[in-house]
């Protein structure tokens, strides 16, 4: 009883490890979003079809104990964190180890393991820590809430409803936005962070990016007041602690030194979005989010 | 000849002499000899050649390109250090000696890597003839100054179960201290003191229980989660030589954003820790964030200054965490006086008798996201703050910034992340600080993101990195932008300075250059 089911976990959970990493994943990426640099040069490269072996072979003699991810049990150690799996390299420390005289689930001895018996269970115990080490979405991510509390306050406290349509064809409609966005987390992530969250987010990003980039509707936009002539706005062109400029409609490039005197306005499409963030709680975020699925 | 040259090592003997005792005590001018220019973390010069006078004619005085042969060894982040006309500087598997007056390379060392990961370098330290710096795959290497020769390397974690090394090295007395980096797997963090003329451990000082009895083992659920709870010590320690204590921050607990399996404070990660220099055991701890499930380590600098709480003159040790929060504690025995936000976020329920945050459950990670603010990235991050005992202000580049925190694994035993936060909004501004008080005497907004660390001096300057790539001075007293120059990209070796044949120099890295300025003449 306890073998099955933890053996129908086990396909389970392996099954949502071999998923391809969704494009829904962090913005973050790179050095610290993968695990490719982490361990010694030398460390074994997991081979998908031994490990697969290995996996039929733990399930029969080595589950029970160290449970379908490995992470241990009251019955046996987490193997994830183990240094004779950490140190192993083909079987180089797990051999000896299991040679030694270690339970099985059938009984048997251990001892008699055959060599690829114990390569293939080192691919699959290595497969386990590369899997502890992801930091990816694994696909349990959805968002649950009240439609009729979301629809509330998109008409109430959030005053959603003085932006944003629910007809089709209007400006910022919202009507069928779950078709833009099927997955609950992605429209969540578009309701916050409208206009892909480009800027900013994630470990050490950050900021109000300025300058460059093709012109978005929902870039942000400058007037520029001079004491002594007309008042300029347009895009931003440069905008730091000393020089502005800026492009008009005509496509003219003005520049100014910034002094006290010199008034810059900004006007953010998104500024209701930005300082709702400072006041949105999770509740009433996911109540929305559900809530514009129902809208279609 | 003979005794020309005696004289001479005699000399070399004196003021070396004077550069061990300069970076124990005494004000920052002359030379920048650790991470932080002193061990109080200060980052606070007294020099005042260049001042918010004439910092408009600051100009370029040279550049050096590091050229390390390896696409990973060329773009340092930590602080050189600037000791006799000659600047020490590392990289992932590189260091290298520059002369100070010209920028030109002196020597480049090549460390043999078995490997780890290769995130950053943060810096070396100095010690007589020495110079220490950590490589990625975990060992404290002790180059002879003068040529860059090996003189001994040490082994300090293990890279099998995951470390990686970055930190500077800091030398107090007679210890190097090293520490350790990574939050990958479930490992504990720990720093270490080392021989500097020969490299023996000390001692081990570990960040999280190891065993039972051990202090901090009841706020873990059991011996094998505190032993593997992580406490990352990836920030330079700083130092006091009157209360003999080094002052470690540690990193975020394991596993970072799952948590079910660690109900309990942690401790002690996320926390300052105090600990005497010879023994390697702890004084006292403050936590900064009990039970942390955002990945925000306290790893920022713990920095010393003396002043006023109160009409009491008091030994204090201030810190901007990453969670948003800012401490002013007794450094000889852990107090709080102060605990305010710096900037505003939304994940604690106020201040536990300690003066230490206390978590809203409802802000952890979970399966429909929290919208949490500081994002994972922090409301200010490794980047060093300063503090200027002239205008009494602590400085700090921080973060306004919201992202979404999701759950992978709902399992009862996750191991490793088994979470992330995803997508956000962020704005950037330096704030100015005032001790006593929390109260933020003004800040400065940047047109863009900036993560930069800062240097104070008694010319009433601040000196950061702007967003676009320059290099800005502002004015301390007040904010005010005074000048810029603009690099090549964005700064990352934090701004420092000392002074040379009569000249003061700002020295800076962006990218794979170093910057030297100084006044035109
Ligand atoms: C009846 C329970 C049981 C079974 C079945 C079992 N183990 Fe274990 N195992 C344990 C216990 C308990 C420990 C911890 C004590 C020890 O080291 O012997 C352990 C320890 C280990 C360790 C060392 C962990 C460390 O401390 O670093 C490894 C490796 C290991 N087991 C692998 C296996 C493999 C592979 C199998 C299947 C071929 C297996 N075990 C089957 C109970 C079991
Ligand atoms: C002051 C006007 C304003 C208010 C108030 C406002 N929004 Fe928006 N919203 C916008 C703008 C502008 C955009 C960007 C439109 C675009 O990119 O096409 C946007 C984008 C969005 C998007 C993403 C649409 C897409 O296609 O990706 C969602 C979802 C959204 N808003 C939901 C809301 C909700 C829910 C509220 C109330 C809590 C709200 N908005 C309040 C102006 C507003």
């Amino acid at each position: 009883m306890t073998r099955l089911f933890a053996v129908a976990l086990l396909a389970a959970v392996t099954l949502l490890a071999q998923r391809p990493q969704g494009a829904s994943g962090p913005a973050r990426g790179g050095a610290r979003g993968g695990n490719g640099g982490v361990g010694p040069y030398d460390k074994q490269v997991v081979d998908a079809a031994a490990a697969d072996l290995g996996r039929t072979l733990y399930a029969a003699e080595c589950v029970d104990c160290h449970g379908p991810t490995a992470h241990g049990s009251d019955k046996g150690a987490n193997l994830v964190r183990s240094d004779v799996v950490l140190k192993d390299r083909f079987g180089s420390q797990l051999g000896p180890f299991l040679k030694k005289g270690h339970p099985l689930q059938s009984k048997k001895s251990s001892a008699d393991l055959t060599s690829d018996q114990v390569v293939n269970l080192s691919h699959f115990l290595k497969q386990r820590v590369d899997d502890a080490l992801k930091r990816s979405p694994t696909g349990i991510n959805k968002v649950t809430g009240d439609a009729a509390a979301g629809k509330a306050y998109f008409n109430g406290e959030g005053k959603c409803a003085t932006c944003h349509a629910l007809t089709e064809g209007t400006p910022r409609t919202l009507f069928a936005i779950s078709a833009k966005y099927p997955d609950s987390v992605n429209l969540q992530q578009a309701l916050l962070f409208p206009g892909g969250g480009g800027r900013g987010g994630g470990r050490g990003g950050g900021g109000r990016g300025a300058a460059g980039g093709a012109p978005s509707p929902n870039a942000v936009t400058i007037t520029i007041t001079p004491p002594d002539g007309p008042a300029v706005t347009g895009d931003i062109v440069q905008l730091d602690d000393f020089d502005v400029q800026v492009r008009d409609a005509d496509g003219k490039v003005t520049h100014f030194t910034r002094t006290p005197a010199l008034k810059i306005v900004k006007h953010d499409p998104l500024a209701a979005h930005h300082e709702m963030l400072d006041h949105l709680k999770s509740s009433d975020i996911h109540n929305l989010v559900v809530y514009l699925e129902t809208v279609k | 000849m003979i005794r020309l040259s005696a004289l001479l090592t005699t000399a070399l003997a004196l003021s070396l002499a004077g550069a061990a005792l300069y970076a124990q005590k005494g004000p920052l001018a002359e030379s920048w000899p650790t991470y932080n220019g002193d061990l109080s973390g200060r980052r606070f010069s007294t020099l005042t050649k260049i001042n918010d006078k004439n910092v408009g004619s600051l100009t370029q005085a040279w550049s050096f390109r590091i050229e390390s042969g390896d696409p990973g060894g060329n773009n340092p982040s930590g602080t050189p250090l600037m000791v006799d006309g000659v600047l020490y500087i590392s990289t992932q598997d590189h260091a290298f000696a520059i002369d100070a007056h010209t920028g030109k390379q002196i020597w480049h060392y090549t460390w043999q890597s078995k490997g780890a990961r290769h995130f950053s370098n943060r810096g070396m330290g100095i010690f007589g003839n020495f110079v220490y710096f950590e490589t990625p795959d975990c060992n404290l290497v002790a180059l002879n100054k003068k040529d860059g020769t090996l003189r001994w390397a040490k082994t300090i974690a293990d890279i099998d179960q995951m470390y990686y090394c970055s930190v500077a090295p800091v030398v107090v007395g007679n210890h190097v201290i090293s520490g350790v980096s990574g939050d990958d797997l479930d490992i504990a963090g720990y720093i270490e003191a080392h021989d500097p003329e020969t490299g023996a451990l000390q001692w081990r000082f570990y960040t999280v229980p190891q065993k039972k009895g051990d202090p901090g083992m009841d706020t873990w659920p059991n011996v094998d989660m505190a032993s593997h709870g992580g406490g990352m010590t990836w920030q330079p320690i700083t130092y006091d030589p009157d209360t003999s204590l080094i002052y470690v921050t540690t990193g975020n607990p394991q596993p970072v954003i799952a948590n079910v399996n660690r109900k309990g404070d942690n401790l002690f990660t996320a926390s300052v820790v105090a600990v005497h220099a010879d023994t390697g055991k702890m004084a006292w701890w403050f936590q900064t964030s009990p039970h942390d499930t955002h990945d925000w380590d306290a790893t920022q600098a713990p920095v010393l200054f003396d002043g006023t709480i109160a009409g009491q003159p008091r030994k204090l040790l201030a810190i901007a965490a990453r969670n948003g929060h800012f401490f002013v504690l007794d450094r000889v025995t852990g107090k709080a006086y102060v605990h305010t936000e710096y900037v505003k976020t939304n994940w604690s329920l106020g201040y536990d008798a300690k003066g230490q945050p206390i978590p809203n459950p409802d802000m952890f990670p979970s399966i429909a996201g929290a919208l949490v603010s500081p994002n994972q990235g922090g409301a200010t991050n490794w980047y060093p703050p300063t503090f200027s005992p002239q205008t009494g202000l602590f400085y700090v580049s921080a973060n306004h910034a919201f992202s979404v925190y999701y759950l992978y694994d709902d399992s009862d035993n996750p191991q490793g992340w088994g979470g992330n936060d995803r997508g956000g909004w962020s704005e950037s501004m330096l704030e100015a600080i005032d001790y006593q008080t929390g109260k933020i005497k003004w800040s400065h907004p940047w047109e863009g993101g900036n993560n930069s660390g800062l240097l104070s001096t008694a010319g009433n300057l601040i000196f950061t990195g702007a967003p676009g790539s320059f290099l800005e001075a502002l004015n301390a007293a007040t904010g005010d932008a005074l000048w810029h120059a603009k690099l090549q990209s964005a700064v990352r070796v934090p701004p420092s300075t000392w002074e040379l044949d009569g000249n003061q120099y700002i020295l800076v890295g962006a990218g794979d250059t170093l910057y030297a300025f100084t006044l035109a003449k």
